[in-house]
């Protein structure tokens, strides 16, 4: 006890960290490679888990020396008998196990972004595709392009996704526009298959909009448009807001990045936990308004 | 309350000391704990060391007793599973903000995860459900394995805390070592300050105190005295020194007094010598005339009487008998008979010389004819009616010697009716202002050269009073000169 008083002492000096007590413990986790979007994530769960006296605790799986899945995170929880477990994925096919504690005690999970509907999370964070579709319509429809394209790459996670967004979008477009759907094979591939749809695309000389529902699409289609010089025929719209985005759509390059605010989501997640640990049960979906940045403005 | 000087050192010492006491009480307790805490920098992670070193035994433990159920391997898990819950009970077991705290608590939470998966797994063991126990030890063995990465991720942040907690603790130490080199250097500088004040303060009086005693030794009493009133020793010195001052001023005032008074009658001393001197002096040179012309004169006499001639005779005997008389005793003193006496010879002498220019009476009223008087007294006052009173008047001066006793006194009086004496001279004459004037009445006198002051002065050195003389007017209008002698 001695020990454990002294290094209180000690923490207690130390003023940067915040050595107060909660009651809740909340793992967040997702994918590494958006660090951007879980960093703004991770901030807005932590921020609403602190009304409720609870602390939140990014998982970093790095120390066990072995890759990361979504699968660990949730055996994470479980061994480590957290008070609740928030996901981001942008993998529908990932399924949310059930899982307890080693006294069988349900440890209630909440994924944010994509998921197998059958999973056993207890509420889900997903945009208002509703409202996706219609920023994105207006937004063809305001710039006058006379053709959109969409790269949908393969194999990837969202692709159904995608494929559903797509004809939504056409339905708000209400007949103006089709768009165009191209399927980028393989990783190492994706840059020649881009060059390849675009300078077929850039033949009729007419401007044109690509959709680019990644972040790596969108950073290969940008390239590609500068290195053949088809900025005047081109223009991109994202839906990750990272800070490369940003600074192609400073420089005009991308017209507009239509995204979910992490911070939102990630806060959203807190709340249906914690709406679930009080109220045993959650409407198990909640939708994300999402917001847009456009050209010439962030 | 009175405190002296030394109260006051010992009371400054004292605080000085309490003070340098504390500051290195202060080092000493600041240094002990910085010792302490530097021991400690590293413990946590000992501790942790030990903590993953049991819980990898009782991981072994479990493995062996899954492999192998027996008593001993069961023991020696229930040993090796108490020992680590001892020491699970170290860690924190809430969750807290601090990333350290936060770690321990997930350490803490796997362990338990660990032990119960281990427990139930024994449990099913024990109970020969073999593939039950199988899973849950493999279950433990993998949160064994969380804990495993997090006893490593909790150790470097140990690690990271107890340097950044080294460092810190040395900076703290230097810091400490400096600033107490700074505090004991400005105490004591501060302690040195205050003594030299309190010096300055005890020695500023002693000073003033030398510097006064310097000038009352080159004999300047006008110094201020001290206005130091506390009750200390200097306090005490200063009245003292102002006691002393004051009484060497009153003294010096009565030697001033005493001074002015001798030197007062030193002063009358050295006039009745000088006085005496000229009275001495006009007798020598009168006694030269006398001497010479008194055998003469007695030679004339002899001649005169085988001449025939007795008036001649008479007259130089008379002559004769008046030089006497006046060597006689003008120089001691003489008896008031033999004055009269004298006086008589001196008429017959001026009545031959004036003839009836004037006349001369006697009034002799006194027993005692007998008395001290200085010797040619009478003469003077009688050649002053003679040559001054009847100066104006070729006939009919009268001149009258009156002798009687009044009230245990011999009052002598000799006066003339002749022009009187003017007030002023008087008054100069009595008051003997006027010196140097009678010095040149005294010149101007003719016959004997002794004049009035002389006369004055002569009967108040021989009398010891001033009131022996004294000059008035006659009856008559003229001029009457009194002497009071007592009886």
């Amino acid at each position: 006890m001695t020990f454990f008083a002294f290094r209180i002492y000690r923490l207690s000096v130390n003023t940067e960290n915040d050595s107060k007590f909660y009651d809740y413990r909340i793992l967040v986790c997702g994918a590494e490679k958006h660090d951007e979007f879980m960093a703004d994530f991770y901030s807005g769960a932590k921020f609403v888990a602190t009304a409720y006296n609870g602390i939140t605790e990014y998982i970093d799986i790095d120390h066990s020396y072995e890759e990361f899945s979504l699968e660990k995170c949730l055996d994470y929880a479980r061994f480590s008998d957290a008070d609740g477990l928030i996901i981001f994925s942008d993998d529908e096919s990932f399924f949310a196990k059930k899982i307890q504690n080693v006294h069988g005690k349900e440890i209630p999970v909440v994924v944010a972004g994509e998921c197998k509907d059958e999973g056993h999370q207890v509420s889900r964070i997903e945009v208002d595709r509703n409202e996706l579709e219609k920023l994105v319509a207006e937004k063809i429809k305001k710039g006058g392009w006379k053709k959109t394209a969409a790269f949908v790459r393969q194999p990837e996670n969202h692709a159904s996704l995608v494929t559903k967004i797509i004809p939504g979008i056409e339905k708000k477009l209400e007949g103006l526009q089709k768009i165009q759907m191209f399927s980028i094979a393989a990783e190492e591939m994706a840059d020649d298959d881009i060059r390849s749809v675009l300078m077929a695309l850039a033949k009729d000389n007419s401007a044109g909009l690509i959709l680019c529902f990644s972040e790596e699409d969108a950073d290969l289609t940008v390239q590609t448009i500068i290195e053949q010089n088809l900025t005047d025929k081109f223009s991109v719209m994202g839906f990750f807001k990272s800070s490369k985005n940003v600074e192609f759509l400073k420089k005009g390059i991308i017209s507009a990045i239509i995204y979910m605010d992490p911070w939102e989501v990630g806060a959203a997640g807190v709340s249906e936990l914690f709406a679930w640990k009080k109220n045993g049960f959650t409407n198990g979906c909640r939708l994300i308004t999402p917001k847009i940045i456009e050209g010439g403005a962030e | 309350m009175r405190k002296g000087i030394k109260r006051r050192l010992i009371l400054l010492f004292v605080y000085a000391s309490i003070v340098e006491c504390i500051l290195m009480i202060a080092i000493i307790i600041s240094l002990w704990i910085s010792l302490k805490s530097l021991s400690q920098s590293y413990n946590s992670n000992l501790r942790l060391k030990e903590f993953y070193e049991q819980s990898k035994i009782l991981h072994d433990d479990l493995n062996n007793y899954i492999q192998l159920k027996s008593y001993e391997n069961i023991n020696k898990y229930l040993k090796d599973k108490a020992e680590l819950e001892r020491l699970c009970l170290d860690l924190n077991r809430r969750p807290s903000g601090n990333p350290l705290l936060l770690n321990e608590y997930s350490v803490y939470k796997f362990t338990e995860t660990f032990m119960n998966y281990a427990d139930i797994a024994v449990f099913q063991r024990r109970a020969g459900e073999n593939a039950l126990a199988i899973e849950n030890f493999h279950q433990a063995d993998k949160a064994f394995s969380f804990l495993k990465g997090f006893v490593e991720k909790l150790n470097r942040i140990y690690f990271s805390d107890n340097i950044q907690h080294f460092a810190n603790v040395r900076k703290l130490s230097m810091n400490m070592s400096i600033y107490g080199g700074i505090m004991a250097f400005v105490v004591s500088g501060l302690a040195i300050v205050i003594l030299s004040l309190f010096v300055s303060a005890v020695i500023h009086p002693l000073t003033e105190i030398s510097e006064s005693a310097n000038q009352i030794a080159e004999q300047n009493f006008n110094i201020p005295l001290f206005t130091y009133n506390k009750k200390d020793e200097i306090g005490n010195i200063c009245r003292a020194f102002n006691k002393m001052i004051i009484s060497i001023r009153e003294y010096i005032d009565t030697i001033w007094e005493k001074a002015i008074q001798e030197n007062e009658m030193r002063e009358k001393e050295m006039k009745m010598n000088e006085l005496y001197q000229e009275a001495k002096l006009d007798a020598l040179q009168s006694q030269i005339n006398p001497h010479f012309l008194f055998n003469t004169l007695n030679t004339g006499a002899q001649l005169a009487m085988m001449e025939g001639s007795d008036r001649t005779c008479d007259f130089l005997e008379k002559v004769a008998d008046f030089y006497r008389y006046n060597l006689q005793f003008s120089e001691h003193g003489s008896v008031l008979r033999d004055e009269i006496k004298m006086l008589d010879s001196y008429i017959y002498i001026m009545k031959v010389r004036f003839g009836d220019h004037f006349n001369f009476s006697k009034e002799i009223n006194t027993v005692n004819l007998d008395i001290s008087i200085p010797g040619m007294i009478l003469q003077p006052l009688v050649e002053n009616c003679i040559k001054h009173g009847f100066q104006n008047m070729p006939r009919g001066g009268e001149i009258l010697l009156k002798v009687e006793d009044e009230d245990g006194f011999v009052v002598i009086s000799v006066s003339d009716n002749g022009c009187g004496f003017p007030e002023n001279k008087r008054n100069e004459i009595l008051s003997g202002k006027s010196d140097k004037k009678s010095d040149d009445m005294k010149k101007n006198d003719s016959g004997t050269g002794v004049g009035l002051v002389n006369v004055i002065n002569r009967l108040k050195i021989f009398f010891k009073t001033d009131n022996v003389f004294d000059i008035g007017e006659s009856i008559s209008g003229g001029t009457s000169f009194t002497i009071r002698i007592k009886n």
